[in-house]
């Protein structure tokens, strides 16, 4: 089982490299730029890790991260907030931790943030590595 | 001094994914970003790209320079209603699309002669081997897919196609022909299951000659396209580009690569109707946003 991370962020450059980072470390990263899609992927793949990139963001979007704060998927062990503009959570989170990461982009960090979440044993068992669509692709590309 | 222009390959390995879309309205928006393009139609024998700008007059096309109606590639350079961008229309002779290797090199050596700032060869779908070494070629290729299970097969299959070319022409240059039996050997993986992925024949090839393996490798390691997966419209079809990337990585041994979602967008098909690409039409429309973020990713600033 190797780890994930569900990102969002509407730069797709940011996106890109923040996600092709956690790949080159190990993880399968799923990336978005429209929010509700992230969060709804994030509460249902069983993800330890969801980065949240506020640069570009605009107010509707931070609202639904203080949502998603609020609601807490039980798998969830991280939730990183990127970029400058961070929005206020109303007291601690459910279970976990938040780490506000300011600009400068600091891939690094992130990488072992990411890596730490996934360095204890999780309290629900993970769903699925791979997506429908990646496993229908090996069977009809025959590669299993 | 002449310019030396930045070849892309906008690569659609299954028809009619978007990809003479994208390639023009790609070009709109590099010339946007204050750059000189030249856009191409390579989709030998089944051209359509100045049909995008609705140029229904086109007095040479590639065809004539490839079958010497015309000397030089100069001539049949068209001037465009866009400032910056001109347009290298395709025919329909038959047969072309099965360009004879002189014509190919021929073709090569004058394309790096034009003075521009970008390239931008629209190529034909297929994994034909004139498709792959044209891609081959490009500095950057973008490979266009929709999220559905068939285009996404065809994406791959091309990859590999590409990824097995590069090495056999790298292998057949140096003459070693064991190398050349194990890569005939890994492309049937089925007959030989030792050699599934590319790891797996890196491996394999080391043991028979380290440096050219070594070659080999980092050929493949700077190998690093733009996945553009258009007309996405659910949070599902934006896994796809992530579940190609997966199967690069775990199989081809291509661990590079960015993926850029580009949205099904109405605006699309009414430009189509026009015969005019999009962002001309619609400049703010969510589809000419993908286009500029496109540009973006290709490192390209205003």
């Amino acid at each position: 089982m190797s780890p994930s991370a569900v990102i969002f962020s509407s730069d797709q450059v940011r996106g890109n490299i923040t996600s092709r980072k956690l790949r080159h470390e190990g993880f399968r990263t799923t990336l978005f730029d429209r929010v509700a899609s992230a969060v709804d992927e994030a509460a249902a793949s069983g993800t330890r890790v969801f980065i949240f990139d506020t640069a570009g963001a605009i107010a509707d979007e931070l609202r639904f991260l203080s949502r998603f704060y609020d609601s807490w998927p039980d798998d969830l062990e991280l939730l990183v907030v990127l970029g400058d503009q961070p929005p206020e959570f109303h007291g601690p989170p459910r279970r976990g931790e938040v780490q506000v990461l300011p600009d400068p982009l600091d891939l690094d960090r992130v990488a072992a943030l990411a890596k730490q979440a996934y360095s204890g044993p999780a309290d629900a068992a993970p769903r699925a590595e791979e997506n429908d669509l990646e496993s229908d692709l090996k069977d009809f590309l025959r590669l299993r | 001094m002449a310019k030396v222009p930045k070849i892309l390959g906008v690569i659609g390995p299954k028809g009619g994914v978007g990809k003479t879309t994208i390639s023009a309205n790609l070009a709109v928006a590099l010339t946007r970003a204050g750059a000189d393009v030249v856009a191409m139609d390579l989709d030998l024998g089944s051209a359509n790209l100045h049909v995008v700008f609705g140029i229904k007059t086109v007095r040479h096309t590639l065809d004539d320079f490839l079958v010497n109606k015309v000397a030089s590639l100069d001539e049949v350079v068209l001037e465009t209603a866009v400032p910056g961008l001109r347009l290298i229309a395709g025919g329909n002779v038959p047969g072309i699309a099965s360009l004879p290797y002189q014509r190919k090199v021929k073709l090569l050596r004058h394309l790096r002669k034009l003075d521009c700032d970008f390239l931008l060869l629209d190529l034909a779908a297929g994994v034909a081997n004139n498709v792959v070494d044209f891609a081959l070629i490009a500095q950057k290729s973008l490979l266009v897919t929709t999220p559905d299970v068939p285009s996404l097969m065809s994406l791959y299959s091309f990859l590999k196609t590409s990824v097995y070319r590069r090495l056999q022409l790298l292998f057949k240059s140096s003459g070693d022909a064991e190398l050349q039996a194990l890569l005939e050997n890994a492309g049937d993986a089925e007959a030989h299951p030792e050699l599934k992925t590319m790891a797996d024949f890196s491996r394999q090839a080391a043991l028979l000659n380290p440096e050219l393996a070594e070659r080999g490798a980092r050929i493949l390691a700077r190998f690093d396209p733009l996945i553009l997966v258009n007309r996405v419209r659910t949070a599902s079809d934006m896994k796809a580009g992530q579940a190609i990337s997966n199967l690069m990585d775990q199989f081809l041994g291509l661990h590079r690569g960015e993926i850029l979602s580009i949205h099904e967008d109405a605006a699309v098909g009414m430009a189509a109707a026009r015969m005019q690409p999009v962002l001309l039409g619609a400049p703010n429309c969510a589809f000419a946003r993908d286009m500029q973020r496109l540009v973006q990713a290709l490192g390209v600033r205003s």
